[in-house]
Formats: structure tokens, sequence, C-alpha cells
């Protein structure tokens, strides 16, 4: 199991870092080169390739433990609570249009009325935003398919067989042959609503770019990085830190003693480099055999602030 | 513009079969060719290719009219009233009006707006058989069935219903012309009365699931139905006046000589006079997430809510508004524009649009129209109506309207 954890854990690191360096690649297209259609148009297909490898990537590690992917422990509680099937909302990319679309044109409003065109997000033609709506309703359509199909896997296990072989056992959680017999299909089942999820949170943003102009699906790529990778920073809260670096460092002990050190420190650890270096700090304070944890724990958190 | 009537139409699948679905099917596509292309062109040349398509349509008298101006063009031998009205229609207000329209879902996970444009829709008498064009925003709760009901029916029941006007008074035009407006805008409000009145019957024996009638054997039969409804706000536009009827809180506003001039005025409960006629009618007005017909319904009137009559009815009020020179557009929206946007607002951007608005630098300034649209190629030309409409539809997008948006515009210069 350690080591599954280990593989989906480096899955998603890699899948961040890769993020951070399509947001640059993006960015850097929309500031050199945002007249310059053919590099646009390959700048977002490697984005939209990246985001597809990776999807890619997950469906064969999910086979492997699909439960772990809703509710990873690589995510922050933030990322965890606004997760829809191991993801986010394939709509959620829809109504990122709307909101770009809404706030440029209200900024360019006069400039727009006097004829100027930007290309941006504001200039949402009439025949996009029809298709665009379209394109929402499919997609609203299939996600409450996927929710339904998760709602009965949910409800399934109040049935039978498992409930019985829950009610009929001796000792309460007894592990029996019987009920990893009926739990192995049912987190395969949720690993090929987890695909078909991912399909969908792909497909709708193949859509979207397709409904767009070069530069309008630029921007929405851009929008839709940031918006992930903020909200991964923005979780990382006192209590995720305090328990990635338990995991980390495997030193619960170190941890539990020095609790009331991380509520004062740990809102400065602010990305995973940060982590890593408190994991090391740490780690090698304790080898080293200091006696007080708690002091090397305030130097590490203090170097690092 | 033209893919959003096609949709519109492509739509109604369920009545496809009918051959006046496809009627009208014909109609809206042989509109939006000419809805495409800018009023200015003169109007001949395109009725020419207008007219063999009608005749090819049985039945109606319009169309046998229609037809017989295609062979010869001031029909010299035709009776002198069909010559008079005949020579009227090459005038430019009897033109069809260039329109846009959008209807989208937004930030709901449910789309219960409808739009109906029905350019041309009849030529009653009470009009002289000069061209009606109806435009219509439905803006459904508990479900989108009823705005659907609406947008499939409510322009045949108004076409019966003016058809019968004039049939039963051709005998007394000399009187109409005596009584002027007053007259005529009485049987405008008659005939849109009983026109809503059928439609709320068809709304409310439809079953949730958009059969119309008892027997509907579904298991939602008889159970959802009770507060399904819909906002209706219908103009009918002719070449001397705009008739605007509403039940509900979608709205008509009137640009004119650039001022913002309300032609509807919505149902809410809390407006006295629809508060006083709500506890007259033994109901009450609860304040639960605003003013509430017993606390569930947010407007006074709709079409449907069976649940709730007689207290919430659906008979509409109607103005008559005489068509000036001063008139730019006619927008008609449901309040997923009207609660981010104001009357003024919403008609200046509009005014703006139309006026300044260049068409030939809509295409975008880096020459990289979407995919798939092509500008030339007929698929869709955006119209200065059409890009209003989808600018209005962006900037309530803008200023966080979480409900549908509907939105028509109808340019009225001539």
């Amino acid at each position: 199991m350690a080591s599954d954890q280990d593989r989906f854990h480096s899955c998603f690191h890699g899948w961040i870092i890769q993020q951070h360096t399509d947001l640059e690649d993006l960015l850097q297209a929309l500031s050199l080169d945002a007249n310059d259609t053919e590099k646009l148009i390959l700048v977002a297909e490697k984005s939209i390739k990246h985001f597809q490898e990776y999807a890619e990537k997950r469906t064969i590690l999910v086979q492997d433990d699909a439960p772990s992917y809703f509710s990873p422990t690589w995510c922050t509680s933030l990322e965890n609570s606004l997760l829809w099937i191991a993801g986010c909302r394939p709509s959620l990319s829809i109504r990122l249009v709307y909101a770009l679309c809404g706030s440029e044109i209200e900024a360019q409003l006069s400039e727009f009325l006097q004829g100027v065109r930007r290309g941006n997000m504001g200039d949402l033609t009439a025949q996009q935003l029809v298709r665009v709506n379209e394109l929402q309703c499919k997609t609203i359509r299939e996600e409450e398919k996927l929710s339904t199909r998760m709602a009965s896997l949910q409800e399934g296990i109040a049935d039978q067989p498992l409930a019985l072989i829950a009610n009929e056992s001796r000792k309460v959680g007894e592990s029996s042959g019987d009920a990893e017999s009926v739990l192995d299909p049912l987190a395969l089942d949720m690993a090929s609503i987890l695909e078909e999820a991912d399909e969908l949170r792909l497909k709708t943003l193949k859509d979207l770019i397709e409904i767009l102009t070069p530069l309008q699906a630029v921007h929405l790529l851009v929008a839709t990085k940031k918006l992930h990778l903020s909200v991964h920073e923005w979780g990382l809260g006192i209590g995720h830190v305090a328990s990635l670096l338990c995991r980390l460092m495997d030193l619960d002990a170190v941890i539990c003693t020095s609790k009331r050190v991380y509520r004062g420190a740990s809102y400065k650890l602010r990305s995973m480099v940060d982590l890593e270096k408190a994991r090391q700090g740490i780690t090698s304070g304790w080898q080293r055999r200091q006696p007080d944890v708690e002091t090397v724990v305030v130097k590490t958190m203090a170097e690092i602030g | 513009m033209a893919e959003v009537c096609w949709k519109m139409v492509s739509d109604d699948d369920s009545s496809a079969k009918c051959r006046e679905a496809r009627r009208r099917r014909v109609e809206m596509r042989k509109f939006t060719s000419i809805a495409s292309t800018t009023p200015s062109l003169p109007e001949k040349p395109k009725r020419k290719v207008k007219r063999p398509e009608i005749s090819d349509r049985p039945g109606k008298r319009k169309r046998n009219r229609t037809a017989e101006m295609v062979e010869s063009p001031p029909p010299s031998s035709s009776s002198s009233e069909e010559a008079a009205s005949s020579s009227d229609q090459i005038h430019v207000s009897d033109m069809v009006p260039v329109f846009g329209s959008i209807s989208v879902s937004g930030r709901s996970r449910e789309m219960e707006d409808a739009i109906s444009s029905r350019p041309d829709f009849c030529r009653p008498e009470i009009t002289g058989r000069r061209p009606v064009h109806f435009f219509a925003v439905y803006d459904g709760h508990g479900g989108s069935h009823v705005a659907k009901l609406c947008k499939e029916r409510m322009h045949e029941f108004l076409e019966e219903e003016l058809m019968r006007v004039s049939n039963s008074s051709s005998s007394s035009s000399v009187q109409q012309e005596q009584h002027g407006a007053d007259v005529s805008g009485d049987r405008w409000r008659s005939a849109i009365g009983r026109c809503f009145e059928r439609m709320d019957e068809v709304a409310l024996s439809a079953c949730a699931c958009g059969i119309v009638g008892a027997e509907c054997g579904c298991e939602r039969a008889g159970v959802t139905s009770e507060i399904v409804g819909s906002t209706a706000v219908v103009a009918a536009l002719n070449p001397d006046s705009i008739i605007v009827a509403n039940c509900g809180d979608s709205r008509a506003v009137l640009s004119r000589g650039g001022r913002a001039i309300p032609l509807s005025f919505d149902h809410k409960p809390d407006r006295p006079d629809e508060l006083e006629r709500i506890e007259a009618a033994g109901g009450r007005v609860i304040y639960l997430n605003g003013a509430r017909v017993l606390g569930i319904l947010a407007m006074s009137r709709a079409l449907g809510d069976k649940y709730l009559k007689p207290i919430v009815i659906s008979e509409p009020e109607v103005t008559v508004t005489e068509r000036t020179q001063e008139d730019e557009c006619l927008i008609l929206a449901s309040d997923g524009l009207w609660d981010v946007l104001s009357n003024e607002m919403a008609c200046e951007v509009a005014r703006k649009c139309l006026h300044e608005g260049n068409p030939s630098t809509s295409a975008g300034v880096l020459n990289t129209s979407p995919p798939g649209e092509d500008n030339e190629a007929g698929g869709m030309y955006q119209t200065r109506c059409t890009l209003a409409a989808a600018l209005l539809t962006r900037l309530a997008l803008g200023r966080k309207s979480a409900d549908n948006i509907s939105v028509i515009v109808i340019d009225l210069r001539s």
C-alpha cells in the first residue's frame, strides 16, 4: 500500500510541476506571441496533451487502488472538499469561460462600443455563446449521469451482499475473503467511473478550445492552471502541513510533541519545496539525536520563514 | 443568429412530424436568410427569392396573395384593397425587422428559459393585413416544460385569436377607423387575453413530462406539475404599433430617442396593486428570500402553477405603444438580464451597438474567427442586433447573473 501511495503521490506532484511549466509557457506565448496564431495553437495543444498524458497515467494507477483517489492524501483538505469524482467538475471550465468573458467585457465596454476588438474572452461572439451553452447543457447532463452512477455505487454498500457480510460477521470489521471478493470489484467500479469522469473533464476542455479562438483558448488555459495551482497552494494550511510532515518523516512523535509549534509556524510553509526543506531539517536534527525535538522544529521553521 | 434560430427550430423534434411544424421551419429558414442580410438592401430582390418558397405552401390566404405578387408585382388585376396593401408591403415598415437573440443557461444548471421569434407570423385585418411580428421570452420555474409549451403554442393561439378578431369585425372596419386606436387597442387586448387564457389551460393540463392531456401515464403525472409555470413577455410588432403583453417578471423595454421606456411592468408580489389583488384573493405574501406568494413564488402572475391558482393569475397586462420615428430598438429579456442590468444601461448598450458598432470590425481584431464560424458562407452573419444581444448577455454574466439569460433585440429603425 505504501508504495502505491508513493506512486500516486509522485504522479500528482509531477502533474503540479508540469502545470507550473505549462503555465509559464502559456503566459510567455501571451506576452510574446499574442499575434502568432500558429504559436498559440501549438502551446495550447501542448498543454492539453500534458493533461491527457496525466489522465492516461492516472487511469493505469487507479486500477490498483481507486478509493485512494477519492480522498487523496496528496491533496490538501481544501482541494479534497472541492473534488467531484476525484477531480474538478467538468462544467467548471465552462463557468470559467463565463466569468472571464463577463469580467473582461465589463472592463472594456466603452472600447468595445467604439468598435475596438481585443480578441480576448470578452469578445465572445453570439455563435460562440450559443455553442458554449450547448456544450454546458450536454456536459451537465453527462455530469448528472456520472453522479447518479456514483450515488448508486455508494448506496449499494448497504445492500446485499456487503451489508449481510458485515451483519453476520462475529467481530466487527473482521476480514474475510467474502468481503474482499465484494470490495475488489467495488474498487474497480469506482475506477471505471473515475476514468469516465477524467474523459469528460478532458473532452469538455477540448470542446471548449475548439469553440474558442486560439488566443481565447490560451487565456482559458492560463486561468484554468492558475485556478488549480492557487487552490492547491491556498489549501496548504496548518493541519495539512502537520499531516504531510507526519507522513513525509514518518516521525509521529515529532509531530505530536511539536504541534504547538506547528500552529505558530506552519502558515509560512507555502509549497512542497518548503515542506521538503522542513522535512530534511527536522530529520537531520532527529538523526543527530538532539534531545529537544521542539527546538529543532522551531529552528527549522524559523530558517524557512 | 442563424445558428440560434436553427437550433430553436430543430429543438421541436417532438412535433416535427406535424406539417404545421414543418411549415414553420421553412418559414424560419427563409427568415434567417432575410434577417442575415442588412436591412438597407432594396426590398424587391429579396421578395423574389422569398416568394416561390412560400407559394408551394397551400392553404393560407396570405400565401396566395404573396404568390400573386411574385408573378405580377404591382398586381393591377387584383382587388383595390389588395393592390393597396400590396404596394404598402413594399413600404419599408412592412419589412421583416432585423433582430438578434440569444438564450443561455448561464450559471444555472437547469435551462428553463425559452425564446420565440416568429417574424411575419400573421397578417390579420386588425393591422389592415399588414404583417405582425411575434417575439417572446418565457422564463420557466419548477421545470422547463411550461416555457417549452409556450414556445411551441403561444404564437399559434395568438394567430388564431387575431385572425378571429378580424373576421368577426370585418364589417365594422369603418367603425374601427372612427374610434381610432382605442378600439384597435381593445381588440388587441381581448385577443391577447384569450390567447393567454388558452395557453394557461394547456399549461395546466400538461404533465411535468411535457405531454399535454390528462392521460399521459408517466410516473410524474399529476405530482410535480403543480408548481411548474412560466413567465411570458410577448411583443406583437406591427408597422404602426408595438403591443406588449406581460405575465410575470420578464420585461420588454423600448429605446426611444435615447431614453429607456419600459413597455411592461414586472408582476412582483410586493407591487402594491398586486399585493392588494393577492390578499383579496385570499393569498398572502411571505418574505422568504424576497417577497413570495405564499412564500413560494417570487412573482404574482404566471402561466401554469396550478397549486397557486387563483392567487397567481395568468391574465397579462397589455400595453399598446404607437411607433415613432425616434424608436431605436426593443429589448425583451428574462430576469437573468434585468436583475443585473438597468433598463437604461441595457438600452444604452444596445443603442450604441446598433448605431456605432461597425459590423466590419466584428470579425475580431486578429482575423482569427473561431473555428467553424464562417462569416462569409452564411454560417452566421453577426447582425448588429445579434451583436447587441450577445453583448448584453456577456455583461449580465460579468455581473454575476446566476440565472438563465435570454435576450431578444429588435431593430426598430426604418
